[in-house]
């Protein structure tokens, strides 16, 4: 366990040490900044533009943010061979990729976390009291990033970091999809393609689980039920993905 | 010396940059129609737009007012602003105020009752009631109805649905009541349009909606003096026996003190064929509408 | 009991379309408690691929290794090694200090013990003036310091070093040298892999040659020095030295008899002239032939043979054998 949390120290140590991080960070708060501007070019509800693309926001940057680091993390290991020394420790490589899954899971987290505390600021400003509900949207999209941060790490075990991007990024857009499609795919004929539709839904993560931006911006009602269920969802397939990260990283050579 | 060469090749190709950009915004310029006739359907865009449909829509509907203002501006040609409004609302069907926008603009603008009409219905299905703006939707459907359509019961029904929903004016019952008792007056327009005057910030929109109220209190003017004038030729009758030729024999018999001044600028005089007052400023542009409006007649249920 | 046992290990690699290159052909060795053993090897011969197999870092097609019994593929059992890779690489927004405290973390070592071990390491590697400085700033030499003192961060047994001395000054290969013979004096096992002969003489009790994945002879250092099995030389000042008809012929006269007595190596440098041969008469005969010709004599005596004969010769003979049989 103190193993485990060498590394996710370690790789939090080097993701918060890296530009990239703040990079996007920067991104995220000029998109912000941006919404209010667009805020103030509509003629009502500014307050919607900016809970919109502060969301929006959260969920863009920190899909990149777990997709460029995500990649990278083991990919980049060996590419730079700094994993031979921490695998000639008497370290397992399930604890090495635990480890180095949990300190991006902080960097996430701490991106989530500033993104969420500007956007109440500004949200503030226009309405001056914290608008909670929208944490029904945000830990919604923590469990999202953190499945797409899975997936990054089972591409990243076998491929490339470019490679590996992309499958991630289209995982990303098909778990976007996929229910579109199923509906598509019912509304017409064609059994072929019910099929095939039918299986991407099920192979897949259903991203749209863990959308409830848009209802929460409109207040909307949404059960709690609904909301567990969808988390429980996205964890159980983070923890899939993850387990078959090891599989395929315990039984690799590192070259 | 060499900074100094380096900084001159630098302003040299900047202000090249910059030349370069206004030659291209000057010489070709972007045709914006053309670009919208590209302008995807709703449906495509909220699965291309993953799960960030909302702050696509948001975009949208700054275009769209964009797009409003600039033509406002220019030809008042407003060709696809009813499909942007359509996509803005089904990228975030939830989004009250596109609908509200667009069904004051569609209706009062552009002309386009029926597009006005569709809108606000869709928008009276998605958007969520309790929002504190939903009562607009109803009560504009109504003015539709009322204003451009003379179909004033089904007006009266949308204002008493309006009246359900939360922060709607005390005042809407009695408008209701006035609508179903007095089916034929126009001036009970003037409280919609003094409600849309109060939504929007757009000056254009504000002007084109107080001329209207103008209208509309001219109308009731001129209505009360043809009253008036009529009463007077009648009296006028009863002593001499006779029509009046003009309406000034009026002032001379001393029967009224003058004859009212016209409020948009016409004049009164006494049709013998008719044997009634008329005014010189008959057709409003108030009743524009009327004729494309009759054509199609459409209830809701 | 051995440090470590490698039995019958081998792998290959596959160079994508199906194709595997073997690396390491039926590997076994055996390295002796507290010895230093050199793993003698030409680029590309498999040192470092036999290094990671013992590291587990790849997985072996077939064979075992064990240290002190325990097998390798269990990773607790990593806990009795140190290892330096080649060319080390480490985070370099760390510091020195913060790397070792990394690496310390990752074994079961109390807090008191690892700030007194990363202090006692950085001493003995001389990089406390760099203990907070990040790694990115360090030279090759600095960073291969660090490397040494990772490797030595859990006291382990056994140190696994990987081509130790590349890239480093006179004076930090005679530190590494020094810290490889404390180690000894420790009783740890120190296995190191170099190309560089004289590294082995000057500290190995024992040396292995490699040669594209095979393992050609385990030396004694011991024997070569005391071995008499010597190499004589004669130097002398001249332009010309003609090796007389009379040895050529008397090369392949008496070849099967006598082996040795033809391999007379002659290297020019300027006006010097280098003769060296393996059989005492020849020499006494060349020095015959270098008084007739009446040349200047510089120094004429016997060389012990050292490792680097030996190890050409296993060398040459594996690249004869690999010509004849691509030749086949």
């Amino acid at each position: 366990m103190n193993k485990i949390a060498a590394i996710a120290l370690n790789t939090f140590r080097e993701s918060i040490r890296d530009r990239i991080f703040y990079s996007l960070l920067f991104f995220a708060v000029v998109l912000l900044a941006f919404s209010m501007v667009l805020g103030n070019l509509t003629l009502a509800e500014p307050v919607k533009i900016i809970k919109d693309f502060g969301l929006g926001s959260i969920s863009i940057v920190g899909t990149l943010i777990a997709i460029f680091v995500g990649i990278g993390m083991v990919y980049k290991e060996m590419e730079k061979k700094t994993i031979y020394v921490i695998l000639s420790k008497p370290i397992a490589r399930w604890q090495f990729l635990i480890g180095k899954y949990c300190g991006l899971s902080i960097t996430i987290i701490i991106e989530v976390v500033v993104m969420t505390v500007l956007l109440f600021v500004l949200c503030y400003q226009y309405v001056p009291q914290i608008p909670f509900t929208l944490f029904y949207a945000i830990v919604p999209i923590y469990f999202e990033l953190q499945l797409i941060l899975a997936v990054a790490f089972l591409f990243s075990t076998f491929s490339t970091s470019f490679l590996s991007g992309m499958f991630t990024l289209s995982i990303f857009i098909i778990g976007h999809l996929t229910k579109d499609l199923k509906m598509l795919a019912q509304s017409g004929d064609d059994i072929v393609f019910q099929k095939f539709a039918n299986g991407l839904y099920y192979v897949f993560p259903n991203l749209e689980n863990l959308n409830f931006k848009a209802r929460v911006v409109h207040n909307l009602g949404i059960s709690l039920p609904e909301i567990l269920f969808s988390l429980l969802y996205s964890a159980l397939y983070t923890a899939v993905i993850l387990i078959l990260a090891i599989f395929i990283f315990e039984r690799r050579d590192i070259p | 010396m060499r900074n100094i060469l380096l900084i001159t090749l630098l302003i040299f190709l900047s202000s090249g940059v910059h030349l370069a950009s206004k030659h291209i915004d000057d010489s070709f310029k972007f045709d914006e129609t053309e670009y919208l006739l590209y302008l995807p359907s709703g449906k495509f865009l909220q699965g291309a737009a993953l799960c960030y449909d909302e702050m696509l829509a948001d975009f949208m509907f700054i275009k769209t007012i964009g797009y409003l203002g600039s033509h406002a501006e220019t030809d008042r040609n407003y060709t696809y602003l009813d499909q942007m409004l359509n996509v803005v609302t089904t990228l975030d069907p939830f989004y009250e105020f596109p609908y509200e926008f667009g069904g004051i603009v569609l209706a009062t603008e552009v002309g386009k009752v029926d597009s006005s009409i569709s809108l606000l219905k869709k928008g009276m299905e998605n958007v969520p009631q309790n929002h504190e703006r939903y009562w607009y939707l109803p009560f504009y459907y109504a003015f539709n109805f009322m204003y451009y359509k003379n179909d004033y019961l089904t007006a009266a029904k949308y204002i008493e649905l309006s009246t359900k929903y939360k922060n709607s004016p005390s005042y809407l019952p009695l408008l209701a009541a006035r609508l179903r008792a007095n089916t034929e007056s126009p001036e009970a327009a003037i409280p919609f349009l003094q409600e849309m005057i109060k939504s929007t910030d757009n000056e254009t929109l504000k002007n084109n909606l107080a001329l209207r109220i103008d209208e509309l209190k001219a109308v009731k003017q001129v209505k009360s003096d043809i009253q008036l004038l009529e009463y007077a030729v009648k009296y006028y009758y009863s002593i001499y026996n006779k029509y009046p030729e003009y309406l000034w024999e009026l002032i001379i018999t001393g029967i009224i003190a003058k004859v009212p001044e016209h409020p948009m600028g016409g004049s009164y005089y006494f049709s013998h064929q008719d044997k009634t007052v008329k005014s010189t400023f008959k057709t409003l542009p108030l009743y524009i509408d009327k004729t494309r409006s009759l054509e199609i007649k459409a209830t809701p249920k | 009991m051995q440090a470590i046992k490698i039995k019958n290990l081998r792998k290959s690699f596959g160079t994508g379309w199906g194709k595997r290159v073997a690396v390491l052909k039926d590997l076994s060795l055996e390295i002796k408690e507290n010895e230093i053993f050199g793993y003698l090897g030409a680029n590309g011969a498999g040192k470092t691929t036999t290094f990671k197999l013992i590291l587990g870092l790849i997985h072996p097609d077939q064979g075992e290794v064990s240290f002190w019994g325990r097998p390798a593929s269990d990773f607790k059992s990593r806990s009795l090694l140190g290892y330096l890779p080649e060319n080390p690489y480490f985070y370099s927004y760390l510091t020195a200090g913060e790397s070792l405290d990394f690496y310390a973390s990752l074994f079961d070592i109390d807090a008191k013990t690892k700030k007194e071990r990363i202090d006692e390491l950085l001493g003995l590697v001389g990089l406390e003036h760099a203990r907070d400085l990040q790694l990115r700033k360090f030279s090759r030499g600095m960073l291969q310091r660090v490397g040494i003192a990772q490797a030595l961060i859990n006291d382990p047994k056994l140190l696994i070093l990987d081509e130790p001395m590349s890239g480093l000054d006179p004076m930090g290969r005679k530190n590494m040298r020094d810290i490889i013979l404390k180690c000894r004096e420790q009783g740890k096992t120190i296995i190191f892999s170099t190309h560089i002969i004289s590294d082995v003489e000057t500290v190995c009790d024992r040396a292995s040659i490699l040669v594209k994945g095979e393992l050609k002879q385990i030396i004694d250092i011991e024997d070569i020095l005391e071995s008499e099995d010597n190499i004589w030389e004669i130097i002398c000042q001249a332009k010309h030295f003609e090796i007389p008809q009379m040895l050529e012929k008397e090369k392949t006269e008496v070849s099967d008899k006598d082996a040795f007595i033809h391999d007379i190596d002659k290297t020019v440098s300027g006006n010097r002239i280098l003769l060296t041969t393996s059989s005492k008469n020849t020499a006494y005969l060349l020095m015959d032939e270098v008084q007739k010709q009446n040349l200047n004599l510089i120094s004429f005596g016997p060389r012990r043979k050292n490792l680097e004969e030996i190890y050409i010769k296993s060398t040459g003979q594996a690249d004869q054998k690999g010509q004849k049989e691509s030749a086949r």
